[in-house]
């Protein structure tokens, strides 16, 4: 083997000396820099706990104050730039003002209004953040101009500045900003809209038609959680929507709304071509009450997707005893989807153990039209065998009756 | 060393054809490890960059959030057991459950978690989706509605995951070891991507982080801290190592073979269709998941497996020697099991990233790794003896496996440092230091013999679980009844702890 070929010799040693050097320059850089850390936030603590005096008089009008924390650095002044913010939510308008005043004359809100074009994506939404928190009027054009961002979090953040700010202009840039093509952008917009309550819906509803599919979407989020029953022509016109996704928001949105107007058409929306529409259908019937579509819920209980059955379940649990008997009717019945879906539901809900009860408790203490029902329970279980703890459960009970229904 | 009669015993020719081999893979193996954990930074940094832009309010308070079952396996666990359900209980997220499986526990495992949580049984029938053992009981809490108990005959971790999965209700599960405790905001940070990709995600693995010493209160970490004992303090360097340094980057090349049983979150149609947790390994977590890599790429459809830094579970770790043996070779006996059964993935294009280059890399770099080390160091030392290499040479390269094995160690802890400064006690940062010098000298070749010894068990098919002593997260441990427990250790997958391969 020739031995320069693996570095034998100098070169070897050259690379070990080289690793060895870098190995101890981690491990000091490691160290030096939780020392430089810990050094910071000491000198930040010490330095605040002098400044907080001065900063709460001038919260409190107090003018030397103010001239005392004129007088201070550079960095102790951006301590003093903190402070003041996280206290802005928490003060009155007075101090507000005095607050807003203050950053003013030390040029800190010309700062933050000029990152809002840095090229850096963390600072221009820093920026944005803060001034979220200002309200700020003159910063409106900027942020406007901010929700053409490249970057979806930069845009986001104008946009809940904005929302903040109210007004016309606030209003149509976030009805814009929900066409964003990132997601959490539409999640967090649709958040902030359906915080600016019911006021915002008439523009939504107007502006619907000529969104893009996934703002249409987003607004139909937004208007069925505000849930006004104003609503509710346009929501029942979004059922008969040839999108899929926008039939299942609207049917959820009917259920919440709560008008016995929206049962027929939520009814006809159990045999919709798309799961989703099925299943939001069947919840929203749960959410009304609507007795009158039992027998359609029952039938979905076979349904081809989980989540129908398991919503269709759910609703006729909610509707009561006659849904409940519904439910036990199903554990008899031939669609086994339909059958695990009831005894889930029925179990999850605690009624198969009210309904069994009787077969274990004390003799005597059980009347003969108890049992009937809980053996004629029991029976439909055993009959399908579609469950495998039904021996560990009389083993669980110790019950010698039991077991003996259970061998028989 | 002319008074050696070399020839007649091994040729030379051989023994400097070999002794290139190592050299070479030695080298291959370091620059792949390096490339990893270049990948890795690149992840995290990647990671924490963004991590300002998530609002974890939001993510609880959307309906767009799936909701989650929480499957727990416990055998044995009575002394950690109710920690690890309180701190799971405590979770801050929207909808989820918690599914404690005790898999035939013979100490006191029920009965403290039935004293603690008012559990009572409930005669409810299971759903049987996937076959698992005989199941005792469904127990309910009076005081948790989302927390249930099933009690069930002794079948091994993977049948309790599945006894689980029948009962769980959410279209989410997370697989959490019982004697783990996890942060209360990681189930918000590990579904992220789930909200992200919804179509895409089928599972997320967190990370698991080494939590003997650590303070726990209520089910709650309230301080890392190092463990005193020096063997689990090694571990927690490799766990570090394993998972900033590896599984980062192998998520970002989109191979990640690995998703640690401790701490992982599913798609629950996903798992139903390829019918649950399989016993035909000892890994199940690793098996797991190649088998639905195999099955995703078989359905043609895009899809992810990725790896998140931020969630944490801290779990604990063995403390004795005796344990750990058995444990790493329950790892690697997985390992071998695992690509063994997957052999017909290895190099072919259908299977992507994960065939062509995530199952070749664990086969030749992490499975045999031990084997060639082990070689390498009756080589090495032969070609001293043979005059090929001479002392110096010989003394160079073990000293530069032991650095490059150092210096991935020590990057891996100053990430951990940069990036999440878990650890806030000066002494702790010191001794981790310590420890990931340290550790390359002994500690690492005694766990490279702990694997070929694995080998050697599955060609033989022996085959033992690891019996551990536990000690139970937080707080002092409560006098025990009996004489230890059977514990189903978990994650670090096989191979993934030892990294460096040494000539």
């Amino acid at each position: 083997m020739d031995a320069e070929l693996f570095l034998v010799g100098r070169p070897l040693g050259l690379v070990v000396l080289v690793l060895s050097a870098i190995v101890s320059a981690l491990v000091a850089f490691a160290v030096l820099r939780r020392g430089s850390v810990l050094l910071g936030e000491w000198r930040e603590r010490i330095a605040m706990a002098k400044l907080m005096g001065p900063l709460e008089r001038l919260l409190a009008g107090d003018a030397n104050a103010a001239a005392t924390l004129a007088a201070v650095g550079r960095r102790r002044r951006k301590l003093c730039e903190q402070y003041l913010l996280n206290r802005l939510g928490e003060s009155n308008e007075l101090q507000r003002e005095r607050i807003i005043e203050w950053l003013r004359r030390h040029g800190a809100t010309a700062r933050w209004m000029s990152q809002l074009s840095s090229r850096d994506r963390r600072t221009r939404a820093e920026a944005a953040e803060v001034l979220r928190l200002l309200r700020l009027p003159e910063s409106v054009p900027a942020l406007v101009a901010l929700l053409q961002d490249a970057d979806a979090d930069v845009r986001l953040r104008a946009a809940s500045a904005l929302s903040e700010l109210g007004g016309r202009q606030a209003r149509d840039a976030l009805l814009a900003a929900l066409g964003d093509e990132s997601r959490w952008a539409v999640i967090r917009v649709a958040d902030i809209l359906s915080r600016m309550g019911p006021d915002v819906v008439q523009d939504l509803i107007e502006s619907y038609p000529g969104l893009p599919r996934n703002s249409r979407l987003a607004a139909l989020d937004v208007i069925t959680r505000i849930g006004n029953d104003s609503t509710f022509d346009f929501q029942l016109s979004c059922l008969g929507d040839p999108d899929a996704d926008t039939r299942a928001r609207a049917a959820a949105g009917l259920g919440r709304l709560r008008l016995p107007a929206a049962i027929p058409p939520l009814r006809v929306a159990l045999s919709d071509t798309e799961w989703p529409v099925r299943a939001k259908a069947a919840r929203a019937l749960g959410e009304l009450g609507a007795l009158e579509a039992l027998q359609d819920l029952a039938q979905s209980l076979g349904d081809r997707a989980w989540w129908v059955r398991s919503n269709s379940a759910e609703a006729l649990r909610r509707l009561g005893p006659p849904g409940i008997g519904m439910l036990l009717r199903a554990l008899d019945g031939e669609d086994r989807f339909a059958r695990d879906q009831a005894l889930a539901i029925l179990q999850a809900s605690g009624e198969l153990e009210r309904r069994l009860r009787p077969l274990v408790s004390e003799p005597g203490s059980t009347s003969a039209g108890d049992l009937g029902p809980a053996l004629a329970v029991l029976t439909s279980l055993k009959r399908h065998n579609t469950v495998s703890s039904l021996t560990a459960m009389a083993d669980a009970f110790n019950d010698r009756r039991l077991k003996d229904l259970m061998a028989a | 060393m002319d008074i050696f009669k070399v020839e007649g015993i091994v040729s030379v020719g051989l023994v400097e054809a070999f002794n290139a081999f190592i050299i070479v893979y030695f080298m291959l193996v370091h620059a792949g490890l390096l490339g990893l954990f270049l990948f890795s930074w690149r992840a995290l940094a990647d990671f924490l960059r963004n991590l300002f832009a998530t609002d974890y309010a939001q993510i609880r308070a959307s309906d767009l959030t799936l909701p989650i079952s929480m499957l727990v396996p416990a055998y044995n666990e009575e002394r950690g057991i109710v920690e690890s359900v309180r701190s799971l209980l405590r979770a801050n997220y929207g909808e989820f459950e918690v599914v404690v499986i005790n898999d035939g526990s013979a100490d006191g495992t029920l009965q403290v978690l039935m004293e603690e949580f008012g559990l009572q049984l409930r005669n409810e029938p299971v759903n049987v989706r996937l076959k698992s053992r005989k199941v005792r009981g469904l127990y309910r809490s009076t005081l948790y509605p989302n927390l249930v108990v099933m009690d069930k005959e002794r079948g091994g971790k993977s049948d309790a995951l599945n006894a689980g999965l029948n009962v769980s209700r959410y279209p989410l599960f997370c697989s959490i070891d019982a004697d783990s405790v996890i942060e209360r905001d990681a189930l918000l940070r590990i579904v992220k991507p789930f909200i992200e990709h919804p179509g895409e995600t089928v599972a997320v693995g967190g990370i698991v982080r080494v939590g003997n010493g650590c303070l726990v209160r209520d089910g709650q970490l309230v301080e890392a801290r190092l463990p005193r004992s020096r063997l689990a303090v090694m571990q927690v360097v490799e766990y570090l190592r394993a998972f900033l340094a590896g599984r980062a980057g192998w998520s970002t090349v989109r191979s990640l073979l690995i998703i640690s049983g401790a701490f992982g979150l599913y798609r629950k149609s996903d798992i139903l269709e390829i019918g649950g947790y399989s016993d035909n390994t000892d890994t199940e977590d690793a098996e797991i998941v190649v088998r639905l890599h195999k099955h995703m790429c078989e359905k043609g459809h895009p899809y992810r497996v990725v790896f998140v830094p931020d969630p944490v579970c801290w779990t604990e770790v063995p403390e004795s020697l005796r344990v750990l043996v058995s444990q790493r070779s329950r790892w690697h006996r997985g390992l071998l099991q695992t690509l063994w059964i997957y052999r017909g993935m290895l190099f072919r294009r259908r299977y992507g990233n994960i065939g062509m280059f995530g199952m070749p890399w664990y086969l030749v770099f992490e499975l045999l790794a031990p084997v060639v080390e082990v070689l390498g160091y009756i080589f090495i030392p032969l070609a001293r003896v043979v005059g090929i290499l001479n002392t110096e040479a010989m003394l160079g390269y073990l000293l530069l496996s032991f650095l490059l094995g150092t210096l991935l160690s020590v990057s891996s802890i100053l990430l951990e440092e940069v990036a999440f400064c878990r650890y806030g006690r000066w002494r702790d940062l010191l001794r981790l230091m310590l420890y990931g010098v340290v550790e390359n000298f002994g500690f690492r070749q005694f766990l490279t013999l702990v694997k070929v010894k694995a080998l050697l068990d599955a060609f033989l098919k022996r085959r033992q679980w690891g019996d551990m002593k536990r000690q139970g997260l937080g707080g002092p441990a409560k006098p025990r009844v009996d004489g230890g427990s059977t514990a189903q250790k978990r994650p670090l997958a096989a191979g993934e702890a030892t990294e460096g391969t040494k000539a």
